[in-house]
């Protein structure tokens, strides 16, 4: 659905972006991540049609963004960092004006303009003026009308920011449901709320995607193939660490902390092929230990996000 | 239709706005004023025994009109697209399936449809000399409004361009006055110019370009070059929403 080929976006001596490759499938949210001037903001107004690239191709749903804008635009909807609203506006007149601009029809009009300010929860305000509503209303002003014309490809730029928490889980809900039909690309700093909803995550660093794949495969790149076990071992023989490493493809055994004399945590890296779960029950079994926990863990999305930002690309 | 809703939410903006008010009432204050003395001498002058009133009258009022709109028409256009990049609402509608051109157009128009009820109001005041009118000739009190809004169209056509090159309304509408004076005083060079120079100056002078109009003549020269001066910073603006990476609110 966005097909971003080989995009770089120079202003003047400055490169916002520098050779970007990536693509979002239709029904995906991907969240895209990078530190301030890293070129997010960039990258999602290259998508909305707001300037051209200065090299590479961008596709929409397959058409070029760049001969095909006007097409294009109307397959998007886009929700833009601070939510710019035109304060003397009620905010049925601007979703109005909006629903014009955006060329739907009268005959169905009314009805798209109930069902976004139903989504976005904006019935009670919808007939007060835009500049005298709060952060909050005004940020759901906003993504209403990015929703208006159901269109296929939502580009949001921090959509939650503002929010008070209950609102914020509504906007979730309401764009995972989205998602079902439509591409959702979603810029954000709130990293949990990309882990909570994203399928899939691209990071921008100083103009360039240093990641773009799934929250599990970034973890098991930046592993180099390892895999990270915690378990908890209950023995009265001791030598559980001796033992723990005779098992083919164990890469570090680290006990992490004694709970009691013979119950203690340890830290496994093995081998991304090892089927650690088995190769422990059997070592258990052989052993007379109590296999009281065992869990793979996972890098958090912060700890994924200092990694790549701070070191070198990760070459998948 | 989207010119049309551009139009529509942009007219309705000017009746929301207190500064509109202000700058309405104003002009309408000093128009009338000058119409009021303008008058006052007209009738001195028919006293005298010249009661012409295309030499005595309408010359004297739509050059003090001139004089006003000089003044109040950056008031106008100021906002046009100085507060679309103050807001960032301009990167918004951009997402949207609208041509630069249409936006242009919306809101040259809504900017257009307030000067014609501007002059509108001050043509009220011939309504009631209209019993003069078969003395008067209308067909150059026309004449002299046809001149008074194609330089209208032209003042606007300058303001939004000055309007697109910043996000500061204040000085939108201080650009545009500089722009507006040095076009007013661009013939009153005779003392750092030759004749000749002085010459080519004229035919770029846009106020100058009134005279005939006021007069009650109606050149299609001059009509061309209003033509002229409205097209080229009608695309001077174009060229200016093009420049998108400028459009960036810094809000």
């Amino acid at each position: 659905m966005i097909e971003v080929t080989s995009v770089s976006r120079h202003f003047g001596s400055i490169s916002a972006l520098k050779d970007v490759s990536f693509q979002v499938g239709k029904g995906e949210i991907a969240g895209l991540l990078g530190r301030n001037g890293a070129g997010k903001t960039t990258m999602l107004r290259l998508l909305a049609c707001f300037f051209p690239p200065s090299e590479g191709l961008i596709k929409i749903a397959g058409l070029n963004l760049e001969t095909d804008s006007l097409a294009v635009r109307r397959k998007i909807g886009c929700f833009l960092e601070k939510a710019p609203v035109y304060p003397e506006m009620r905010v049925v007149e601007f979703l109005e004006f909006v629903a014009k601009l955006k060329g739907i029809s009268r005959a169905v009009r009314t009805k798209a303009i109930a069902e976004v300010i139903e989504a976005c929860g904006l019935g009670e305000v919808r007939y007060r003026i835009v500049g005298n509503l709060s952060k909050g209303y005004r940020q759901r002003v906003g993504l209403s009308q990015s929703l208006l014309g159901n269109p296929e490809v939502l580009l949001l730029d921090e959509p939650t920011s503002g929010l008070d928490p209950e609102q914020i889980i509504e906007i979730r809900d309401l764009i995972k449901g989205l998602a079902s039909r439509i591409t959702v690309l979603l810029s954000t700093h709130i990293l949990s709320e990309v882990s909570q909803m994203c399928n899939k995550i691209i990071i921008l660093e100083k103009g360039s995607i240093v990641a773009d794949d799934t929250l599990q495969r970034l973890n098991a790149l930046l592993h180099h193939g390892a895999a990270l076990f915690s378990t908890q071992i209950e023995s009265s023989a001791g030598q559980v660490v001796e033992r723990l490493n005779e098992i083919s493809g164990i890469i570090k055994v680290q006990l992490a902390r004694a709970v009691s004399p013979y119950i203690s945590n340890y830290l496994i890296e093995a081998a991304a092929e090892v089927d650690l779960p088995v190769e422990l029950c059997a070592l258990a079994f052989k052993n007379k230990w109590i296999l009281r926990e065992i869990r793979q863990v996972d890098m958090s999305l912060e700890e994924i996000f200092v990694e790549l930002t701070t070191k070198e690309k990760l070459q998948p | 239709m989207k010119i049309c809703a551009i139009f529509t939410k942009e007219f309705r903006s000017y009746f929301v706005s207190p500064t509109f008010y202000v700058v309405l009432t104003t002009f309408l204050v000093l128009s009338n004023y000058f119409f009021y003395t303008d008058l006052i001498f007209y009738h001195w002058m028919n006293i005298k025994g010249n009661s012409n009133p295309i030499e005595g009258l309408f010359v004297f009022y739509f050059n003090d009109l001139r004089f006003t709109l000089m003044l109040f028409m950056p008031l106008i256009t100021m906002k046009l697209l100085a507060e679309e990049k103050k807001l960032g609402t301009f990167e918004l509608i951009a997402t949207y399936p609208v041509r630069d051109g249409e936006i242009l157009a919306g809101k040259y128009l809504s900017c257009l449809a307030v000067f014609i009820l501007m002059l509108a109001v001050t043509f009220l005041n011939f309504l009631f000399l209209s019993f003069l009118w078969d003395s008067f000739g209308l067909q150059a009190l026309l004449a002299g409004y046809l001149g008074i809004f194609l330089l209208g169209c032209s003042l606007i056509s300058c303001g939004i361009f000055i309007s697109s090159l910043t996000e500061n309304q204040a000085a939108a509408a201080m650009g545009t006055l500089g722009i507006f004076v040095l076009f007013w005083f661009l013939t009153w060079n005779e003392m750092i110019a030759s004749e000749a120079f002085l010459n080519v100056l004229v035919r770029f002078s846009l106020f100058d370009r009134t005279e005939y109009f006021f007069k009650g003549v109606i050149d299609s020269k001059d009509v061309i070059f209003f033509t002229l001066f409205i097209f080229f910073f009608l695309m001077m603006t174009l060229l200016s929403l093009k420049a998108r990476s400028t459009w960036v609110s810094q809000k």
